[in-house]
């Protein structure tokens, strides 16, 4: 019930943000930082309430093909959705000031956007329902970065748009051959079409499946679309692509493909891990050169994305909930660093951190947020990356292959490096003459939005108890485990061989045993 | 017994200090009247005091060999992972413990006097406290998780507290350099730590558990136990080289010495640094369960006091003549753990404490009354000038370079012994002695005798430093002539008195050397301005070292990598401009040709729907 008034609230809002004023800044400000809040407070619910999932409805059929509706908001998907209304109602705080004109409709597309990446973090079971939000989330993105971007948002939102759209071709064939053979598309099904297809095939499927979820994260060769978007992008926007869309190509790894192509996955993790690696180290080493300071937080993103989805490809459980956690800390920091790069933009009005500097003499306040939210980046224990890194690096050396962590610590050295450098160049240093520093200043609510986003990142460091927790219920965790798998492979045998029609199949369980 | 008061009070103080002091900094940045000093200073000396106070009254009530041991919660917790916060008092933290919180305090009361009018003096001292809250986390835990939070926030303190003058860009590089050398090192801590998880799970992180299988042979069955141990411990001692600047990451200290003297004082003499030696004593069963790996270690340490001793000596800034000196004397430490005597690098690591924090606080105070002069060449004849400062830095200098009777001379002096078996580290180690001696006296000539060499301005301007800060130093003197009679170490330390006299001898050799030499050959200052801070006048390849190995291959990283990243995006942006250029070229079937577009649509429409119902399936 809580969780389809979720999915649909962000919508409604966003109807609801249409009627109001465009000329009164202020008041569709309160209306906006209402509608934000809402979906907010009820995500939050949830969370305490430890999530909720709905029945499979048949959507539609089509060729044969049912095509069902089910929500699933437990463990990673609700953490993420979460994370995703928190994130939007911060960005829509600090839009007020970062935006000079038309936060009504910044806040009619964030709402839906808002929605796009909520429904696409609940589609854990049915995949048309995930295709379709997770294309869907590119629409509203894309209008706002052309709305609202900066000088070259043109070229900035065609390649988004047609980078992340062409990325996810191939997930749209191998998805729709799939459903085709299991005539349903229901995750179950679909994981026990795919052991009955040639090999080579299922390899195909698994790159298939790999792509659009690469170019989301992003992954090595396919992030070219990533560095311009988010630099382009006005900051509440960008924190939000970095925070919580990016973590929808990490999502669809560990709720589609791992579970799916268990066995690939399993087969080619000494390979897979490097690769995220080699993605984790790439980012890192453009990180270290950028000037660009919306840039260097795009490749700190990939740095750090690179190295959850390393942790992902270890296929362990605690690995798995660190990877939550990194996810989740990575939401928070990278995007109030997005947030507060943004304000130091605006301020100094101009991208290039060599121009910036002396912060810390002019502005205070901001600087030690600012210096905090680094701190937090490097992941200096206490902070919920610390819990993330841990989990994800002990992985790492236990993965069978313990250089592994080596490189991945050289990562963390390297994420060291380049908050560093960036904090020395943004906060210190002597004060640049006729900077006019003295008339700027962080506003109230700029001030008060950074403040649970510091609670967070502190309060998760130091008791990630209720993110890990909701990893110890394997049963309700849709994303399979190998054992769990197994476990499900001998209940569907024991069906088959039974020849049950009985109640206790349910309906997905049952066409299976028809299929077979 | 259990004792009434909880072991998380002892850190709880300076935590609440730093909570405050911060908030306090933050309100009243914009404000035009500064925070009041006094209060600002008695609140920021109260937490350490407070905390002071506690651990003396767990020292007190502790018998002989007790644990205290405090459960406050679960940290990370999934699965069979367990980590969580816990608290163990034992002999070896009361040590640690009370010259942390002891020397602290005082600091604190001297940053009061040394920092006054400084605009940043409220989030000095609440940096200091969260420094000491950190130690106190490091020293108190009973984990090495929960011990590499404080390791890691000792480490954010002292970047925060190097780069404290952060207009400076050259500190704040100092700074960067400290937090980067110790993060290589810190990887090396996480490392060690996924060994042992490895090895048997999380419960091996915990002290008394890791002590209990290494000694009780329960990791037998396990494959590769004994060289997933060694592998362990050289993980660890290589995050230890870092905390503690000893080769191969050694080179961040010097550099380190751009923060306030009060800093260098507290974090980068007397208890930061010894946080390698600690953890090394607290995991003495880890580290002494092979005796190649000791041999490693001993090597490393005596390279580490030999090179340092030998780069002090060539130094010219006051502060990093003091912390080659430093660096020299952690290595004296480390031999003394390499040798398996840990009582005794404990013992030494309580000496020195004293005699180089008063040492420090003295050149602060030198620093201080001639206004920020910070190199020897332009001193010179202070003594008089500045006779409290004198004789306090002179005691400290007979602690350290080991005269008879005073602090430093019993630590010394057992740890030549301990490794007397070995004469080859032996003699190298008594020259090493030898040459404290001589760069430590050439310090004082060049400083307290002779003429003053500065200019005539600074010389009217000179004044001896205030009461508040002059209390801390004698204090710290006091503990320089006393601290080497606390019954710290074993008793079955046997002393021969061949050992005393080549040590006793080499000393005064050394100094009588020095001191005629160095009143002789005054060094002329060059002139021109030398940049204090960042640059460095000597470090003997390792900044080399770590340019090559570190810095070098992360730059051509980047090199390789930007046009990588550049043919990237041409590749992009070329196949994206395909569709472009097929659409120009199919524009003429769009245009005004409705059928024509209708037709093609049905066709392929009818083409799809075939395909997909009669081949699919």
């Amino acid at each position: 019930m809580l969780i389809s008034i979720l999915l649909i609230l962000p919508f409604v809002c966003s109807c609801l943000m249409i009627a109001s004023s465009s000329r009164d800044v202020n008041s569709s400000f309160r209306m906006g930082l209402l509608c934000t809040a809402m979906p907010l407070a009820l995500a939050t619910v949830l969370v305490f309430i430890g999530g909720q999932q709905t029945d499979n409805y048949l959507w539609f059929s089509f060729l044969e093909i049912d095509i069902e509706f089910s929500l699933y908001g437990r463990g990673l998907s609700l953490w993420m959705a979460w994370l995703a209304t928190l994130l939007c109602f911060l960005a829509f705080t600090y839009s007020k000031t970062a935006l000079s004109f038309g936060i009504k409709k910044f806040a009619v597309g964030l709402l839906a956007l808002e929605g796009t990446i909520i429904g696409a973090f609940f589609s854990a079971q049915n995949l048309v329902q995930f295709l379709f939000f997770f294309e869907a989330m590119i629409l509203p993105a894309a209008i706002l970065i052309a709305l609202y971007g900066g000088l070259k948002r043109r070229r900035a939102v065609i390649t988004f748009s047609l980078y992340t759209l062409s990325g996810s071709i191939p997930l749209l064939f191998g998805a729709w051959y799939l459903m085709a053979k299991a005539g349903s598309d229901n995750i179950y099904a679909i994981a026990e079409t795919l052991k009955t297809l040639p090999l080579a095939t299922q390899t195909y499927l698994f790159i298939a499946f790999s792509i659009a979820f690469a170019v989301k994260t992003p992954l090595f060769p396919l992030h070219s679309w990533q560095s311009i978007t988010y630099s382009e992008a006005p900051y509440p926007l960008s924190a939000i692509l970095s925070g919580a869309m990016a973590k929808v190509g990490v999502f669809g790894f560990a709720i589609w493909t791992i579970p799916i192509f268990h066995k690939q996955v399993t087969e080619y993790s000494l390979y897979l891990i490097p690769f995220a690696l080699f993605s984790a180290l790439y980012g890192a080493a453009l990180a270290l050169q950028q000037i660009n300071i919306k840039r260097l937080l795009a490749f700190s993103s990939m740095s750090h994305l690179g190295l959850a989805m390393a942790g992902l490809f270890c296929l362990d459980d605690v690995v798995n909930a660190g990877v939550a956690v990194m996810l989740i800390g990575h939401g928070l920091t990278a995007g109030g660093l997005f947030f507060f790069c943004g304000i130091a933009q605006k301020w100094t009005g101009s991208s290039d951190i060599k121009l910036y500097g002396a912060f810390a003499t002019t502005n205070p306040i901001f600087a030690s947020i600012f210096g905090f939210l680094g701190i937090a980046a490097v992941a200096v224990p206490c902070t919920v990356g610390f819990v993330g890194e841990f989990l994800i690096l002990q992985g790492l050396f236990n993965s069978g292959f313990a250089f592994f962590a080596v490189i991945g610590g050289i990562c963390v050295i390297c994420s060291a490096a380049y908050i560093l450098r960036l904090i020395k160049n943004v906060l210190f240093g002597p004060v640049p003459e006729n900077s006019g520093r003295a008339n700027v200043s962080l506003s109230k609510f700029e001030g008060i939005a950074a403040v649970p986003i510091i609670a967070l990142i502190l309060y998760f460091g130091l008791h990630p108890a209720p993110i890990l927790n909701s990893f110890e219920n394997k049963n309700e965790n849709p994303a399979l485990t190998e054992q769990e798998m197994q476990e499900f492979e001998r209940f569907l045998e024991h069906l088959i061989n039974m020849e049950a029609q009985d109640s206790i199949a349910n309906d997905s369980l049952e066409e299976i045993s028809d299929e077979q | 017994m259990a004792t009434q008061i909880p072991l998380w009070i002892i850190p709880f103080f300076p935590l609440l200090g730093a909570l405050a002091l911060g908030a306090i900094a933050l309100t009243r940045t914009k404000s035009e009247q500064p925070a009041p000093e006094g209060y600002i200073g008695a609140l920021a000396v109260s937490f350490p005091f407070i905390s002071f106070i506690a651990t003396v009254m767990f020292a007190i009530e502790m018998p002989r060999d007790g644990v205290y041991t405090e459960t406050l919660g679960s940290w990370i917790s999934i699965g069979s992972f367990q980590v969580s916060f816990g608290f163990l008092f034992d002999s070896l933290t009361k040590i640690m413990l009370l010259f942390v919180t002891g020397i602290t305090t005082l600091i604190v009361l001297y940053s009061i006097g040394y920092m006054k009018g400084d605009v940043g003096y409220t989030r000095f001292m609440s940096y200091l406290n969260l420094f000491l809250f950190s130690m106190i986390v490091l020293v108190l835990s009973d984990s090495l998780p929960l011990t590499f939070l404080g390791w890691e926030g000792v480490g954010l303190c002292s970047y925060l507290l190097v780069g404290f003058w952060n207009k400076d860009l050259l500190n704040c590089k100092a700074a960067n350099k400290a937090f980067l050398v110790n993060r290589v090192g810190d990887v090396g801590f996480l490392l060690g730590m996924f060994t042992l998880l490895a090895l048997g799970g999380t419960s091996l992180l915990n002290y008394a558990n890791l002590n209990e299988a290494l000694s009780g042979g329960s990791l037998a069955h396990v494959s590769f136990a004994r060289e997933l141990i060694i592998i362990a411990a050289f993980f660890l001692f290589f995050a230890c080289t870092g905390k503690s600047a000893q080769i191969p990451l050694l080179t961040w200290l010097p550099d380190a010495m751009a923060g306030p003297t009060p800093v260098s004082a507290l974090i980068h003499a007397a208890t930061m640094v010894t946080a390698g030696v600690y953890l090394m004593a607290r995991l003495s069963a880890l580290f002494a369960f092979d005796l190649f790996f000791s041999v490693i270690v001993l090597l490393v340490a005596l390279a580490t006091a030999l090179w340092a001793a030998i780069a002090g000596l060539l130094q010219h800034d006051i502060k990093k003549i003091l912390a080659y000196s430093t660096i020299s004397q952690l290595g004296f430490m480390f031999m003394a753990a390499g040798a398996g005597a840990y009582d005794v690098a404990i013992f030494h690591v309580f000496t020195h404490a004293f005699t180089k924090a008063a040492l420090f606080l003295g050149a602060g105070s030198v620093i201080h009354s001639l206004g920020g002069e910070q190199d020897i060449r332009k001193m010179g004849g202070l003594a008089f000038k500045l006779p409290s400062t004198f004789f306090i830095m002179l005691i400290a200098w007979a602690s350290l370079i080991g005269l008879p009777g005073l602090a430093c001379f019993w630590s010394k002096d057992l740890i030549l012994e301990s490794i007397y078996s070995a004469p080859m580290l032996y003699y190298t180690a008594l020259f090493t002695a030898i040459l404290t001696a001589v760069y430590m006296t050439r310090l004082m000539v060049l400083v307290f005798l002779g003429k003053f060499r500065g200019s005539s301005h600074t010389a009217e301007h000179m004044h001896e430093s205030s009461i508040v800060m002059q209390v801390p130093m004698w204090i710290l003197a006091a503990g320089c002539i006393l601290a080497g009679y606390a019954p710290l170490t074993n008793e079955n330390h046997h002393t021969d008195i061949f050992v005393i006299l080549a040590c006793c001898g080499g000393t005064i050799v050394g100094l009588s050397f020095a001191a005629v030499y160095f009143s002789k050959k005054i060094p002329r200052y060059p002139g021109h301005n030398e940049l204090v801070g960042f640059a460095r006048t000597w470090t003997f390849l390792f900044d080399k070292l770590h340019f090559l190995l570190g810095i070098l291959p992360a730059r051509i990283a980047m090199s390789i990598l930007d046009p990588v990243n550049r043919f990237l995006r041409i590749t992009m942006i070329v196949i994206g401009a395909i569709p472009v250029i097929c659409s120009e070229g199919l524009r003429f079937m769009q245009v005004n040709k409705l059928r024509v577009q209708l037709a093609l649509s049905v066709i392929s429409s009818v083409i799809l729907a075939y395909w997909l119902v009669f081949f699919i399936r």
